[in-house]
């Protein structure tokens, strides 16, 4: 009994980031809905860079290359639509060589890698432009909206959100500035549903992520007003990359465990090193970290998780049988009466 | 190499010191001025030099004169005779007014404590002579500074767009170079190349490296627990009796067995015998174990041979090992043959399946003799 991943398991389905370059193409049309084309400009070069990544890598690591399951083209896609409409194209296709060329690749390739290459990728990013990657262009929609002041940027800012501060619908449209592709909440839930129907166990990992970062933004609000929790649910769960990360990062199935309920604790695991890092870290957003962070400290977690739960299992099993002895023991000591 | 001290020589030394066995690339000693302090060249050549002085000196001075003296005390002695080196060092730098020393920050005054310097002196040289040792310094030396000032350089150029001050990119093109993890990250290209280097032109001395690249396995992590089990190559080729042996596949060795061709069509069994404890650390299956009550598990006999050596044998005779190091077939470039039949591989085993199946096992046993009772 080999060691399967979901990848190579599900042979009669798409390859998953197939399926993730599907849920992407509704993101990059309302991207290029409210930035132009330069957004899909970015896209197609980020694509473009992770095929040639790969390709070039493979050549020279001799490994096997593995364009055919999309993985560099869903990097390339991924980063560039979590990345701010006007950032340097080079930069974005620095990013999407080093998630490619120094994080998949080395460390094992697609399927395999402990560490999510998007995260990476955009973790470096972070490290290299911070100026650059959290200042976003201003929508010009009317709404008036100032130049870099995301939701995640006010956030961060605590007490900066005020009653009236945003309006929900411009919110749930994405009317808001932001990254490129992350922002538009109502696209992102119509992945989600697709998410659901393609791939029903990776929602879980979703599902445990949002839940443990709205219990954070229950508990701990950083808003300023007077009904401070639900607001602060909404805008933290809206703001920043919060929402695109758990559909699109935290179900990577390389790193994700296999019971639906480990999934679940794995996508809970994340979040709240996500709502952590968003409190106490230098950068308004830090769910590339977090999930880094998580990839690394996930494998030593679950193993004693898994301990537990064979431990519980065996001593059931044997109360059980002992239980079964006892009984029959009985059922038979009248008969030989 | 069994025969390496008796044929050292100069060129050998000098050979081993920068390239087979550099400290930072190979051995990954050293790493806290590497990463954290040669950000830029001119600190990179700082160091270079106050880590080749200090090897020249503490590795002469040890094998001069410190050989009758307890190797506790020798520790002390090369950091006292770094201090002694160190802090005139600084005081004249500082005086002069580089700015070289401020760069460097803490780790400069940290290189009294160096570790490669400890680690040569104690492993070369108060065992060999006063020559080979200034030749094991300056190899040595030669190695930790080419790296420094390589590493130095490019970070340099990719960090801030200059080389030793110069401006050579208008703006930085990746900043975060300069960061700890810019160094972690240009060592480990580093590194990469330099093996490919020593497997492509010097493969002679890939057995002499350190360590050894082992092709396992890729494996998600945390989905099973990966304990080492020691394997053993089998004395006879004869195939074990089946009331002693059990057949079980488990994904770390299945696919070893399935890239030799001579285990092609069979399957492969283990025979399962008490584990030998490793001083300090338990296994799996003994935490397992012991966490159990003593009257929970009093019935269960099987239980008392979980998981633990292994031995292999193929159905129908042939002697094969199933680790990774000793098979030609995996590892043709790298890996070396097994010397003798007693040499012992580690390779990671799936505990849990092992145990699953002897559980499971004990309880089929156990009901059916309850059936029969």
């Amino acid at each position: 009994m080999a060691v399967k991943t979901v990848i190579k398991t599900d042979k009669q389905k798409r390859p998953f980031c197939c399926d993730m370059l599907i849920m992407l193409i509704l993101p990059a049309v309302m991207a290029w809905y409210y930035y132009g084309g330069s957004v899909l400009r970015t896209v197609f070069v980020c694509m473009l860079t992770g095929v040639l990544s790969e390709t070039a890598g493979a050549f020279f690591m001799r490994c096997p290359r593995d364009l055919g399951d999309c993985s560099s083209l869903f990097t390339g896609a991924a980063m560039a639509l979590m990345l701010p409409a006007d950032f340097p194209v080079w930069a974005a296709a620095a990013g999407v060589v080093f998630a490619v060329a120094a994080v998949k690749l080395p460390l094992g390739g697609t399927g395999f890698s402990p560490f999510n290459p998007v995260a990476a990728g955009f973790s470096f990013l972070c490290l290299c432009w911070p100026d650059k990657i959290f200042n976003y262009p201003a929508i010009d929609t009317g709404s008036g909206y100032v130049k870099g002041a995301s939701l995640a940027g006010m956030l961060s800012v605590n007490t900066s959100i005020r009653p009236n501060t945003i309006n929900v619908f411009d919110i749930f449209t994405g009317n808001v500035p932001g990254p490129a592709g992350a922002s538009c909440i109502i696209v992102l839930l119509g992945c989600a549903v697709f998410l659901g129907f393609s791939r029903r166990r990776s929602l879980i990992n979703s599902a445990g992520f949002t839940a443990a970062c709205a219990l954070f933004a229950l508990m701990f609000p950083r808003v300023y007003s007077y009904n401070a929790r639900p607001v602060s649910l909404l805008m933290e769960l809206c703001s920043g990359l919060l929402m695109f990360s758990a559909l699109f990062l935290v179900t990577d199935p390389a790193v994700s465990p296999e019971k639906p309920f480990h999934r679940f604790l794995y996508g809970a695991f994340s979040g709240a090193a996500c709502m952590l890092l968003r409190y106490f870290g230098k950068f308004e957003e830090g769910v590339c970290f977090a999930l880094l962070l998580s990839n690394a400290m996930w494998p030593p977690l679950y193993e004693r998780i898994l301990r537990r739960e064979s431990k519980r299992e065996l001593r059931k099993r044997v109360k059980r049988r002992s239980k079964n002895r006892a009984l029959s023991a009985e059922r038979r000591a009248p008969d030989n009466a | 190499m069994p025969d390496a001290k008796k044929t050292l020589t100069p060129s050998k030394v000098f050979l081993f010191g920068t390239i087979i066995k550099n400290p930072i690339l190979v051995q990954v000693i050293g790493l806290c001025p590497a990463v954290a302090a040669s950000s830029s060249l001119t600190v990179a050549l700082l160091l270079s030099f106050v880590t080749t002085i200090l090897l020249i000196v503490c590795e002469v001075l040890a094998s001069a004169l410190l050989k009758p003296l307890p190797s506790w005390f020798r520790v002390a002695v090369y950091m006292i005779t770094g201090l002694l080196f160190i802090c005139p060092l600084m005081y004249i730098l500082d005086e002069a007014g580089f700015s070289v020393v401020s760069d460097a920050g803490v780790y400069l005054p940290l290189m009294a404590a160096n570790s490669v310097v400890a680690l040569r002196c104690e492993k070369f040289a108060v065992k060999r002579s006063v020559f080979l040792s200034f030749y094991d310094a300056v190899a040595t030396g030669i190695g930790v500074s080419s790296v420094l000032m390589l590493s130095g350089t490019i970070r340099e150029l990719l960090g801030f767009g200059t080389v030793a001050g110069k401006a050579v990119f208008e703006s930085a093109p990746v900043p975060a170079l300069t960061m700890p993890f810019g160094g972690f990250v240009v060592l480990g290209f580093l590194a990469a190349f330099l093996k490919k280097f020593i497997s492509t032109f010097l493969s002679g001395y890939s057995y002499d490296m350190p360590f050894r690249i082992k092709r396992t396995r890729r494996r998600r992590p945390g989905r099973t627990s990966e304990q080492p089990v020691l394997i053993e190559p089998t004395s006879s080729g004869e195939p074990l009796p089946l009331g002693e042996s059990t057949v079980l596949s488990s994904p770390a060795i299945e696919p070893d067995a399935a890239s030799d061709p001579s285990l092609s069509g069979g399957a492969v069994r283990f025979q399962i015998h008490e584990a030998p404890k490793e001083s300090g650390k338990e296994s799996f299956a003994d935490v397992f174990y012991n966490s159990m009550s003593e009257d929970l598990f009093a019935r269960e006999e099987a239980f008392d041979d979980i998981a633990a050596e292994v031995k292999t044998e193929k159905h129908g005779g042939g002697q094969f090992t199933v680790g990774t190091e000793t098979s030609p077939s995996a590892n043709s470039d790298i890996v070396k043959p097994a010397r003798d039949e007693a040499e012992r591989v580690v390779i990671p085993v799936d505990l849990d399946l092992l145990e699953e199946e002897e559980i499971n096992r004990a309880l089929k046993k156990d009901s059916e003799g309850g059936k029969d009772g």
